[in-house]
């Protein structure tokens, strides 16, 4: 399995709603997914559609100032970014660089903090309206179409049986396991630290594997739902 | 013929294994046992063919192969026996063990007295495993050998089956001695001029089956012999493998996708653009480059270029990276764009594609190349990019070797342990090759290919263990043996792609690098 690399990424938005937020920043660290060692880091702005009417006109979100606030932006300063079509062109650059035998099978597999319900729909949107997108099955073709992790759902996993993880957001997780939370909201800075947890995740989960196989695991017929 | 095939330089060659490329003798197995013969001279040369082909490997007698017999017989590890005196004479030069069908027709003459016609029939018979001819032969044998009163009826009988059983294995050895002095031949050539042998193996290596794994065998086997590799570039292509101060350059038609009509295209366009600007490619600036010869050639192979560094000779540096994402930036734009580039080029002279898109920017109205605000704005996103590029557009060596694996068919450039911290190793592949011995070895390696296989007999039957090929920045090492225990313990990360330290003893009198610790890096 350990023949893919993986990109953990987090977009930074205007609004909630994944389906017709506009991003304001992506960014994006490249792991080998051997020994997870960092090989790139990626990060940009994006120039939103900042008017109000025109960005609702267009079927977007308008920006909201308490998202601005939240990610430390400006709409000066936004306006001053490129925009998304460039930064997605790159990005996909950037993505594509990992694919290490350019074969869709090799596509590195994407992380992130609650990217399945946030951040993979606005990557397929993004995918859809500016490529790569596989026709056929409507899906994004920039990562693996098939693999991809979700870092909430392996921390539920891992800390389901405590009953004193009261949260698992990215601010609880940060504060519980020693991560500053000076630039939080900064794409860049929250891809280092899910990152950071990821590695940390995948460590133990190697060596967790090492000594409890599951390997003929239900061959004695103990099984738990008969 | 002695004097002939006298060549020390060739002989020593053989005994080290570096036969890659050597008629008959280029797999790894030819290798493995071209060391541990070590033939010198075209006898033990035809031997060594002969003994390596499947039946001799695969007949065992008192638990070892025919091959090892014959090796162990040559180095002293073991008595040359006879099954009879008389035998002595026509098995001598294979040191008792029967290696060719000739020998079986010797002993028939001299045991049985047969004569050639009759001794060929005991080949075609052997040869041919047909039972009925076969109880003919042996019956005249037996009776020859009453005539001949060399040997008694039992001994006979015994040489007989000897012989019968030698059909598994025995090999024709005018075939083999031909086979020998072509195999001596191409080694000759490869110890005394590799720089010429290797050229003509890579030149031909794409009427392999596997062309890229034939290249990345040759030239990971060139280290060898210190001969380096290189990507083509601007400053030195031509279409096919050439050599250049000592170093092999990969042709422009060596590059994964150019190796037929794109190729040529390629060729062709480089000699347009220098038509165009009256001067060799090599004094093109990295704009020029973009704008007049970008457009005569298709985005693979344009991206497949930047991708091997054929811009890497430039006098502002042009990384991989940066070449691939400038010439991105440069598709963005409509062909009317590039068109006013190409058109104002001879006037503004720009030095960088920033300089140049700066001014193109602005609309026509506004003294510019663009048609609306619209194309205004998107490249003026792009020069922001240009500015600030997102991510570095430095070559992280990972990628570069990723790179060349997929245009090139091997990394060139770096060796794939140049990635990993090296210090932790005391030796190299090149050193166990070339036959160091002792305990305590260590080798910082990336781990080629893992071959596992399932111990049939002995107190470790049914435990898994592996065969490694492993490669650092000096050579492939293809006798790397994890043993079951080593194999349970590390079986985790060893795995194709990984580097690792590895930790092992390799014998005296040993190819094998016998690993015994493990290491990740």
């Amino acid at each position: 399995m350990a023949n893919r690399d993986y990109i953990v990424f987090d977009f930074e938005t205007g609004s909630r709603n994944p389906h017709k937020t506009q991003p304001t920043q992506i960014a994006a660290v490249a792991l080998d997914g051997r020994n997870l060692a960092l090989k790139g880091t990626f990060n940009s702005e994006i120039k939103p559609i900042l008017d109000d009417e025109k960005a609702i006109a267009a079927g977007f979100d308008p920006i909201e100032d308490g998202a601005l606030r939240v990610t430390n932006k400006t709409r000066e300063g936004l306006a001053k970014a490129p925009a998304l079509k460039s930064v997605w062109t790159k990005f996909c650059k950037f993505v594509d660089q990992y694919n290490w035998k350019g074969e869709p099978f090799f596509a590195p597999i994407p992380v992130g903090y609650n990217i399945i319900g946030f951040d993979m729909p606005i990557i397929s949107r993004l995918c859809e309206q500016f490529g790569p997108w596989d026709k056929s099955r409507s899906q994004q073709k920039l990562f693996s179409k098939v693999y991809k992790v979700d870092l909430m759902d392996n921390i539920f996993m891992w800390t389901e049986g405590d009953p004193s993880v009261k949260s698992i957001s990215m601010d609880s997780l940060r504060e519980r396991m020693g991560l500053s939370g000076e630039n939080a909201h900064d794409a860049l800075q929250d891809v280092k630290d899910t990152a950071n947890i990821f590695i940390k995740m995948l460590k133990t989960h190697r060596a967790v594997y090492q000594n409890i196989e599951f390997e003929k695991a239900f061959a004695n017929g103990n099984l738990y739902v008969k | 013929m002695s004097n002939e095939y006298s060549d020390k330089k060739t002989w020593q060659l053989f005994a080290e294994g570096k036969t890659k490329g050597v008629f008959q003798l280029e797999s790894n197995l030819g290798k493995a046992w071209s060391k541990k013969l070590a033939p010198n001279n075209i006898e033990e040369l035809s031997a060594l063919i002969a003994i390596i082909r499947p039946g001799c490997l695969k007949a065992y007698v008192d638990g070892k192969s025919m091959t090892q017999h014959f090796i162990d017989r040559k180095h002293g590890r073991e008595e040359v026996t006879y099954l009879h005196e008389s035998l002595e004479e026509i098995l001598a030069p294979t040191y008792g063990v029967l290696v060719y069908q000739e020998q079986s027709m010797r002993i028939a003459q001299k045991i049985a007295g047969f004569d050639l016609q009759e001794a060929d029939e005991l080949r075609k018979a052997i040869g041919k495993k047909k039972a009925d001819l076969m109880a003919k032969v042996k019956k005249k044998f037996i009776a020859g050998a009453k005539k001949t009163k060399i040997v008694n009826k039992e001994e006979a009988e015994e040489i007989f089956g000897w012989i019968q059983a030698s059909s598994r294995y025995a090999f024709n050895k005018s075939h083999s001695i031909s086979y020998a002095v072509c195999s001596y031949w191409s080694a000759y050539q490869k110890a005394h001029n590799p720089e010429e042998f290797f050229l003509s193996y890579l030149y031909y290596a794409n009427e392999k089956q596997d062309p890229h794994q034939e290249i990345y065998e040759l030239i990971s086997e060139a280290k060898l012999f210190d001969i380096q590799a290189r990507t083509p570039s601007i400053a030195n292509y031509q279409d096919k493998f050439n050599t250049h101060n000592g170093k092999i350059y990969f042709g422009i038609k060596d590059i994964k996708s150019l190796t037929g009509k794109t190729g040529d295209n390629v060729l062709n366009a480089i000699t347009e653009a220098e038509k165009v600007l009256d001067k060799k490619i090599t004094k093109f600036t990295w704009i020029e480059i973009l704008l007049f010869l970008a457009p005569l050639i298709n985005s693979t192979a344009f991206k497949a270029l930047s991708s091997i560094g054929f811009f890497r000779d430039f006098n502002g540096k042009i990384t991989r990276n940066k070449a691939l994402y400038d010439y991105e930036i440069y598709r963005v734009l409509t062909a009317a764009e590039k068109k006013w580039l190409l058109n104002n080029y001879s006037n503004k002279k720009w030095k960088s594609l920033t300089n140049a898109l700066q001014d193109l920017a602005p609309t026509k109205k506004e003294g510019g190349g663009t048609s609306k605000q619209e194309r205004k704005q998107v490249i003026e996103n792009e020069i922001n990019l240009l500015n600030n590029p997102p991510y570095s557009l430095d070559d992280d060596a990972g990628w570069l070797i990723d790179q060349e694996v997929k245009f090139l068919g091997c990394p060139v450039t770096l060796s794939k342990v140049d990635i990993s911290d090296t210090s932790a190793a005391n030796t190299t592949c090149k050193e166990i090759l070339n036959g160091k011995t002792g305990n305590n070895l260590c080798v910082v390696a990336n781990v080629q290919r893992v071959a596992d296989y399932k111990i049939s007999k002995g107190e470790s039957k049914g435990k898994m263990m592996s065969f490694l090929t492993i490669e650092d920045d000096t050579c492939v090492l293809d006798s790397v043996i994890a043993f079951p225990k080593i194999k349970q313990k590390y079986k985790y990360i060893m795995y194709e792609g990984n580097n690792l330290i590895l930790c092992g003893s390799v014998a005296k009198n040993d190819s094998s690098f016998i690993i015994d610790k493990i290491h990740e890096i």
